[in-house]
């Protein structure tokens, strides 16, 4: 197997508040390799986007605080780097794209001069050059019309037309991992899909490697390799997308999978996970979902599980797994 | 494949720019433009515009009415003052003097107030609050005390005018662009702009500031008016323009005492001075609309 193109370990990323640290990234592990698509799941607060900016070294200033573990990109830590040498890479070797389209293109600049942008700064392209590559770039996301459109404003564009738009800034400079943060959460559905198909299309032409950050399942089955699902700014379960599915090890995974509403019964009443997920700011001391797990018992209550491998590539962190395995 | 996407090209041709430069024009206020252009074309060629000396004093001719009053004439058209010159030719002068401190004023007051801004917004933490404390101090004193201390402490003159006006008008500017900025920073954009690889000036230059510029337009223009009307009260108090040279505010004070027997001299510059700010603030609010990216014609 090749080296992974980004490797996480034990990245720990906190806001550091007035009332005390919230821990929203809290000892997350994982690989990546080129070509993959890696889904991340979890609830609202479970320490997603703030993994994904982590990454970046984009955290929320001043709160935010990468405290500890290392991001190994291509071979280099890029926790070890400057402001400046980090600048560097983002948008040209590792990139995002953000989750609302709507707002995350700047409403005075044609969209032309936008998707020139990191050209410019990174590759230092300019003139025919840079426009010839941004019509290509335009293309490449299937806008209709490139040339025309290259001079129009963001609120001349639908919604759909300045994701891809979005998607093209974003994979301007040819990056190797690009991490979607809910992209698609402020598209409608037919639009949504064409974009989730022009990825996977644009995957496969490049070879980049996505952080697919959702939590909607139903995407991630359609588009993701592997999943990991994060709990309390924890990776509590990482599998092959089908292992996944089919074999879910930890409760959590099991009652998220549980809440997916199916075609085939009618019930009554949608299943919802109850409670709340708790504060990040006082974790408890043994596994954070106890409050709200069904087989909970007196050791989850008492230390964090450790990472127990349930078949190749699939991981979980919970105690009663690790009882079933042995039994 | 079946792509719902279609790859075939839109007829679509955006009008040209000459069109669309005449479109914009074509709503242009026309009165606050040509009053602003007359006294932009007074003041530049007053010394050809004019036969007479503004400074000159010619006593057989003092207090002339205006022409049609009776006993004036028509050579001095809005009448002579105290030591006999001509009011006209004073106001073409005195237009020099107020819309050259009114440009330098902005020019100044405007860089410093959209750096501070900028910055102060963009970073935040201690940096926000020394500028913003020292923008409230300056806000905190009564302005034209300051400005004639100032111009007292500094001696009277153009140039100082310009500079106390200006230390003044600056903390406003900036306390406005801070708040557009603390908004604007937050927007996806901005993020956006952080992950393409942006440096924090460049974001400050190149993606902020663009979009605080209809603000900041439209905030000069009105302030304009403010900034005549701050010089003409200097001057009105004797902080201003020395003596001879021709001022609005310092010609009203003068003709302050003659209200009932010479009415016009403290009429034409005060009018000079209500036309030239009032069509300002018209044309401000015409840029206020035209600029607003949402309001151009698609």
């Amino acid at each position: 197997m090749t080296r992974p193109i980004l490797e996480v370990k034990d990245l720990r990323a906190h806001l550091m508040l007035r009332r005390g640290a919230v821990k929203a990234v809290d000892g997350v592990s994982f690989d990546l390799h080129s070509g993959e698509t890696l889904g991340i799941v979890g609830e609202s607060g479970s320490g997603k986007t703030m993994m994904g900016l982590s990454l970046l070294r984009l955290l929320p200033r001043p709160a935010g605080r990468i405290v500890g573990g290392s991001v190994i990109f291509d071979g280099e830590d890029l926790l070890a780097k400057s402001e400046r040498e980090m600048r560097a890479y983002r948008g040209s070797r590792i990139s995002m794209l953000l989750q609302d389209p709507m707002t995350s293109l700047n409403p005075v600049f044609r969209i032309g001069n936008q998707v020139a942008e990191p050209l410019t700064i990174h590759q230092k392209l300019a003139g025919r050059g840079l426009r010839d590559k941004v019509r290509e770039l335009l293309r490449l996301v299937r806008i209709p019309a490139p040339e025309a459109r290259m001079s129009d404003y963001p609120h001349q564009m639908s919604g759909g037309m300045r994701q891809r738009v979005v998607g093209a800034i974003g994979l301007a400079c040819q990056p190797q991992v690009l991490i979607a943060d809910e992209p698609t959460t402020a598209l409608d559905v037919t639009i949504q899909s064409q974009y989730l198909r022009l990825l996977k299309e644009i995957q496969q032409e490049t070879g980049v490697a996505i952080i697919f950050i959702t939590h909607d399942l139903g995407v991630v089955a359609r588009m993701c390799d592997r999943v990991a699902v994060m709990y309390a700014g924890r990776i509590v379960e990482i599998a092959p997308v089908r292992d996944l599915f089919n074999n879910p090890q930890h409760p959590y995974t099991v009652a998220l999978l549980r809440s997916l509403p199916k075609l085939e019964e009618r019930a009554e009443k949608l299943y919802a996970i109850g409670g709340q997920p708790p504060s990040l700011m006082n974790l408890p001391k043994g596994c954070a979902f106890t409050a709200r797990c069904g087989l909970a018992n007196a050791r989850c209550r008492e230390a964090y599980p450790p990472q127990i491998d349930i078949a190749q590539g699939h991981m979980a962190r919970c105690w009663r797994t690790e009882e079933k395995a042995h039994v | 494949m079946s792509q719902s996407v279609d790859d075939r090209s839109i007829p679509y041709r955006p009008p040209g720019r000459g069109r669309r430069t005449f479109a914009l024009l074509a709503g242009a206020p026309i009165i606050p433009l040509l009053i602003i252009g007359l006294f932009v074309l007074a003041a530049i060629f007053a010394n050809f515009l004019t036969p007479y000396s503004p400074t000159q004093p010619n006593l057989a001719l003092r207090l002339l009415p205006p022409f049609w009053v009776e006993g004036g004439q028509l050579a001095h058209p809005l009448g002579t003052d105290l030591l006999g010159r001509d009011m006209l030719t004073r106001i073409m002068y005195g237009a020099r003097v107020s819309l050259t401190v009114a440009v330098a004023v902005i020019l100044v007051a405007k860089t410093i107030g959209v750096v501070v801004g900028i910055t102060a917004g963009y970073f935040g933490g201690w940096v926000d609050a020394a500028l913003m404390r020292l923008a409230d101090a300056t806000l905190a004193f009564p302005g034209i005390l300051f400005a004639i201390v100032l111009v007292v402490a500094l001696g009277a003159g153009l140039w100082n005018v310009v500079l106390a006006i200006s230390l003044l008008d600056w903390a406003g500017t900036s306390r406005v662009i801070r708040g557009e900025v603390l908004s604007l920073k937050n927007r996806d954009f901005v993020a956006q702009a952080k992950v393409a690889g942006c440096s924090p000036l460049r974001i400050m230059a190149v993606h902020l500031f663009p979009n605080i510029i209809n603000t900041l337009i439209v905030l000069s223009t009105l302030q304009v008016g403010s900034v005549i009307l701050a010089e003409a009260s200097l001057s009105f108090l004797g902080a201003g323009v020395p003596a001879p040279a021709p001022a609005w505010g310092q010609m009203v004070s003068n003709g302050k005492a003659y209200l009932t027997t010479a009415w016009w001299l403290a009429f034409f510059p005060g009018m000079a001075i209500v036309l030239v700010v009032l069509a300002f603030n018209m044309l401000g609010d015409w840029l206020r609309d035209v600029l607003d990216p949402k309001m151009r014609q698609v």
